[in-house]
């Protein structure tokens, strides 16, 4: 043995992994080498300083910050159903509006609807330019004129906007509630990451990118509002 | 928000009496939302968790994680299959959760935050004092992944399978990486380690 293979296997030495002649042939070039000898004793100093190091005593206060918590997101629990009600039927909403914008802005889509166009007659119905409420049926994009649909764009991105502003405003408060239970650093972490996401619409231009940013938007706070931050730990 | 803390609410009462309670009675009440059995699994794992996460993350942030590990432990206890020990798994996500707090650390280091410099030790009362504050010390420059199975295996005693359950490796992954993190702080403590020989006859 020499001092390279000690030192890759003092560890196993000292840990009475390795079997008896291998730890007789450690034992041995121990005996007769200096430097691995104090390798090895300040390999055993080492384990007997972390092994004495002193327990790190919990505050007597944290089982009651713990409780708060759980309390909290019990809270939150009684408020979900209703909450995930509201977003559906939000979303179902939100989303006749949002497709045309986000469809419009792109290129290959305008070139689908001119293809389906083609064999339209007068008397069908071509705009669809307010959609309804309700029922959620998602107004498919290649049933818009082309004309209406540039025509409308600018209204329909305004109403698109307006959507979202109403979606934001309505899921702010909810998310605004379940942040006043977390602890000081992450509602910081919260108003940083929401401001970030505003930024983001407001510079974003017209069409999809601004789809987009809104999206990101909305889905944070849906999922703040949703208590994900409290999310459970994998069962295992 | 003012909520209601949970010991306060009528709760399903479990008859906690018998010493020799198990972990299965234990998650049970636990599940029933049995408000003593949660105080009784908080107070069994606590001083782990809580000097799991402490090491790992430095003083500021160990209070918070530990926090969160907890709430996860009960949020989670539903979902727990039970083919891992209780322990095992309450330590798993210890870690878990320790280790995703170093890592937003070492980001906000990266971008000039000098927190990681607050990772102190706590009061020591150990048989050299001093060796045990540089050794803290060492410990918080390590990588946190050295850190967590340095703090499991030499701080905390437990056993290389035990190590690889909560860190969720295999047993050789668990040697070579404990390996690699004794020997950084062999580099990092060098002479404090060599500054005093052991006396003769406790040589390994």
């Amino acid at each position: 043995m020499n001092c390279g293979q000690l030192a890759a296997e003092v560890d196993a030495y000292l840990d009475g992994d390795l079997d008896q002649v291998a730890a007789s042939a450690c034992r041995g070039h121990l005996r007769t080498c200096a430097a691995c000898r104090d390798l090895a004793d300040r390999q055993t100093r080492l384990r007997a300083a972390l092994a004495e190091l002193p327990p790190a005593e919990p505050p007597a206060s944290l089982w009651a910050a713990i409780d708060a918590r759980l309390g909290a997101a019990e809270i939150a629990d009684s408020r979900r159903g209703a909450l995930a009600t509201g977003w559906s039927r939000l979303v179902a909403w939100l989303r006749p509006v949002a497709w045309p914008v986000a469809m419009v802005g792109s290129a290959g889509a305008i070139a689908l609807v001119v293809v389906q166009l083609r064999g339209a007659t007068p008397t069908q119905p071509l705009a669809v330019r307010a959609p309804a409420r309700a029922p959620a049926a998602v107004a498919p994009p290649v049933q818009l004129a082309l004309r209406d649909a540039i025509d409308e764009r600018s209204d329909l991105e305004r109403e698109a906007d307006a959507r979202f502003r109403q979606v934001v405003s309505e899921l702010l408060p909810l998310a605004r509630t379940e942040v006043a239970t977390w602890p000081a650093r992450r509602a910081q972490g919260f108003a940083h990451e929401l401001e970030r996401r505003e930024q983001a619409v407001l510079v974003a231009s017209p069409g999809q990118v601004r789809e987009r940013a809104w999206h990101e938007l909305t889905s944070y706070l849906e999922r703040v509002a949703l208590g994900e931050q409290v999310a459970l730990g994998g069962g295992r | 928000m003012a909520t209601t803390a949970v010991s306060e609410i009528p709760r399903p009462r479990t008859d906690l009496a018998s010493a020799a309670m198990d972990d299965a009675t234990l998650i049970a009440a636990c599940r029933r939302g049995d408000a003593r059995a949660m105080e009784l699994l908080y107070h069994q794992y606590k001083r782990r968790v809580f000097g799991l996460c402490h090491r790992i993350v430095g003083p500021v942030d160990a209070e918070e994680v530990v926090q969160e590990v907890f709430v996860r432990v009960f949020r989670g206890l539903a979902g727990f299959r039970g083919d891992a020990q209780l322990g095992t798994w309450i330590y798993r996500l210890a870690v878990n959760c320790a280790l995703t707090q170093a890592g937003k650390q070492r980001r906000r280091q990266e971008v000039g935050d000098d927190h990681l410099e607050e990772v102190a030790a706590p009061p020591v009362a150990s048989r050299d004092p001093r060796l045990s504050r540089r050794v803290e010390a060492a410990m918080a420059e390590l990588p946190a992944g050295y850190r967590a199975i340095l703090v499991l295996h030499d701080v905390e005693g437990l056993s290389h399978e035990e190590c690889a359950a909560i860190m969720d490796c295999r047993v050789g992954t668990s040697k070579s990486q404990l390996h690699k993190a004794r020997m950084r702080m062999r580099e990092l403590l060098g002479p404090a380690l060599a500054a005093e020989r052991l006396p003769d006859g406790e040589a390994p």
